[in-house]
């Protein structure tokens, strides 16, 4: 019986963070947003990240590749988030409620984006699902890829160890 | 033969409508099982079987494509 | 029977679409998915089948995919052998040529001496070249007791247009054996008593198939798609129906005076375009397909289907299905040759070739279990009738039914099981 009350709070607690997500604005501005909060697409500003490294990845519940790059984007974030790693996944779901479970997977750690009117994928103009983007700590755009293979993980992983060594901007 | 040269230059033409379709995130409606272009492909095997046994002309059946059209 | 029945490369490329050619890329890594299903089709009076299939595709890690189909099926009860009915008792020499059956007077012959086991595997491996680009090849093989067939087919897949458009090409080819039981008969000879030299040639029949598809796939809008595809396919060989016959009838009276064992041209040519439109309308799901079929027998036919998927629950679905089809008769079709006139070239009396039309009505039911397994449950109702036309009667054959329908009931039970990444499921 105790053990089902608290499984009750934590849910409770995780559809009232829930509620929350679209059209709430968590960041003040020039301040990275708190990493446990989701984020709406417009309240995502990448000069927010300055002196990080940042792997913006858009996904959505339907896209099947993008359910197998969710253990690797949450392992790519605790293992370098240290160095100066954010990974922002960014939902494109019309409907945010469908992604909940995949939300939940991805967890606290990762700067999670909302952008179930797809403003941003529009602005990236994405060619495929899914797609990744990464900026180096000064901002600039230095990498992206269409899709997700685990044959190509390695590849990836040397790729942000890269970036993430070229040192803090000056 | 005919239809089929027909049906190259259809083909050969479509792609070069690049507006036609759907952007890549909107994908959504498309990737549902519903929504393939055949979504019981046991069934169709199964039926083809049948109507190949009962009538003289059978055949012709999909190639794939459509769906979510990740990776 | 078993010959025509399951030398379609109409089933093989049915098996092909099934299971060789998925969309460019999707696949998820190291995922596994089955689906087994199992289907009972009875026409009352007549034929009784069961069949089980088997399905399976498992994407490995380097993004290639494995597709193994197997099916399994058999057949027993009765088929028309293309005799006409006559007011008295006809027997039949068995196909084996050592018993006999025969038929009541009145009623249409048909041939209950046989009993039909088949197997046939399909084996398919799809390789991307890159994202957008993949090739495929396979192998097929059937056996039944007279029966073999050996194939194999490639194909190429390539999207454009961000994969709202897919063209695809595929060839296969097939090499059959037919060994019918008691041997092949010689062309038009007259059906003799059993247990005295039967009227055979030698060896097995050989036969030869090469298709050539080429298909479309465009994504319309976020609610719609269309596919077409076109497919060419040339028959060389053996493709007359052992099992059949015949009558010989009297050109006054319409009695049978004979039977003749069939024969049909070693060649034929088909041409077929087959289009699809799927549509998302109000939550629910339309399919509507549309075939035109025509050959070089002067076969030709229209088909069209029409699929509903009504998504009454969030994991379960309604779907009611209406087919229709229609077709013209082979040049060579005949109900019955009459005595006296000059013996065609090639001539069958199988129903399947006459002009037809056929309709089928049935429902779906499909289910998402807890399991996260899919149930798929289907009953249909199909009814052929034979129009007669081209052929005039005479004498006693004006008071026969020489063009019954034929009615038969379809139930199949489906189960399909994504064994997720790894073997987990869901």
């Amino acid at each position: 019986m105790g053990r089902n009350k608290w499984l009750f709070i934590l849910v409770l607690a995780i559809l009232m963070g829930f509620s929350g997500i679209v059209g709430q604005a968590v960041a003040a501005d020039g301040d990275a947003p708190a990493p446990s909060a989701i984020l709406a697409a417009k309240d995502f500003h990448i000069e927010d990240f300055h002196g990080q490294v940042v792997l913006l990845d858009f996904w959505a519940s339907w896209c099947g590749p993008c359910k197998e790059s969710v253990p690797w984007l949450v392992k790519m974030q605790h293992k370098y988030g240290s160095e100066g790693l954010v990974v922002v996944p960014v939902n494109l779901d019309r409907n945010s409620h469908k992604a909940l479970k995949m939300l939940q997977q991805l967890g606290p750690d990762l700067t999670r984006v909302v952008d179930p009117e797809g403003d941003l994928a529009a602005l990236y103009d994405l060619e495929g699902m899914p797609s990744s983007f990464i900026y180096d700590r000064q901002g600039k755009l230095v990498a992206s890829h269409v899709g997700f293979n685990l044959q190509r993980v390695v590849e990836r992983e040397d790729e942000i160890r890269s970036i993430l060594a070229k040192g803090t901007s000056e | 033969m005919a239809l089929i040269l027909v049906g190259l230059t259809a083909a050969l033409t479509l792609p070069g409508c690049a507006g036609v379709g759907v952007k890549p995130w909107e994908r959504d409606i498309l990737a549902a099982p519903g929504m393939q272009v055949d979504p019981d492909p046991l069934v169709t095997a199964l039926d083809e079987h049948i109507y190949f046994s009962k009538e003289a002309s059978t055949g012709g059946l999909g190639t794939g494509g459509g769906g979510c059209g990740c990776n | 029977m078993a010959a025509t029945r399951s030398s379609g490369s109409a089933v093989r490329g049915a098996l092909a679409a099934a299971c060789g050619l998925l969309g460019v890329g999707g696949a998820r890594a190291q995922a596994t998915e089955v689906q087994t299903a199992v289907l009972g089709y009875s026409e009352p009076g007549r034929v009784t089948a069961f069949e089980g299939i088997v399905d399976a595709s498992h994407t490995l890690l380097n993004g290639k995919t494995l597709t193994g189909h197997l099916v399994f099926d058999t057949l027993t009860g009765a088929s028309a052998n293309g005799a006409v009915p006559t007011g008295g008792i006809q027997t039949f020499t068995s196909p084996s040529g050592e018993s006999n059956y025969q038929t009541e007077a009145g009623k249409t012959p048909l041939d209950s001496t046989f009993k039909d086991t088949r197997a046939a595997l399909n084996l398919g491996l799809s390789t991307p070249f890159d994202r957008l680009t993949a090739w495929g090849a396979g192998v097929y093989f059937s056996g039944e007791h007279d029966y073999t067939s050996l194939g194999a087919n490639t194909s190429l897949t390539r999207d454009f247009n961000r994969k709202n458009t897919t063209l695809a090409l595929r060839a296969s080819y097939y090499g059959d054996s037919i060994s019918p039981v008691g041997g092949r008969p010689i062309p038009f000879a007259a059906m003799v008593a059993p247990d005295i030299a039967q009227p055979r040639q030698n060896g097995n029949g050989t036969k030869n198939t090469l298709d050539l598809t080429f298909g479309l796939t465009q994504a319309l809008s976020r609610r719609t798609i269309f596919a077409v595809n076109f497919t060419h396919s040339r028959v060389r060989g053996y493709q007359t129906d052992p099992y059949k016959v015949l009558s010989l009838v009297d050109d006054v009276t319409g009695s049978p005076l004979d039977y003749l064992y069939e024969s049909r041209p070693d060649a034929r040519n088909k041409d077929m375009v087959f289009a699809t439109l799927a549509r998302h309308i109000g939550g629910d799901d339309v399919h509507l397909s549309y075939r035109y079929f025509t050959d070089d027998w002067g076969v030709a036919s229209h088909t069209a289907d029409f699929r509903y998927r009504w998504h009454a629950g969030s994991d379960w679905y309604l779907q009611p299905h209406v087919r229709y089809t229609r077709q013209t008769r082979a040049d060579f079709y005949r109900r019955f040759l009459v005595s006296g006139e000059p013996l065609p070239e090639t001539a069958s009396a199988d129903y399947r070739l006459a002009d037809m039309k056929g309709w089928t009505a049935g429902l779906q039911y499909g289910r998402r279990l807890a399991s996260g397994h899919d149930l798929t449950l289907r009953a249909e109702y199909f009814r052929q009738t034979n129009s007669g036309a081209g052929t005039t009667t005479f004498g006693d054959l004006a008071g026969y039914d020489l063009f019954p329908a034929v009615d038969a009931i379809i139930l199949q039970v489906g189960y399909s099981l994504d064994l997720g990444v790894d073997g987990r499921s869901g």
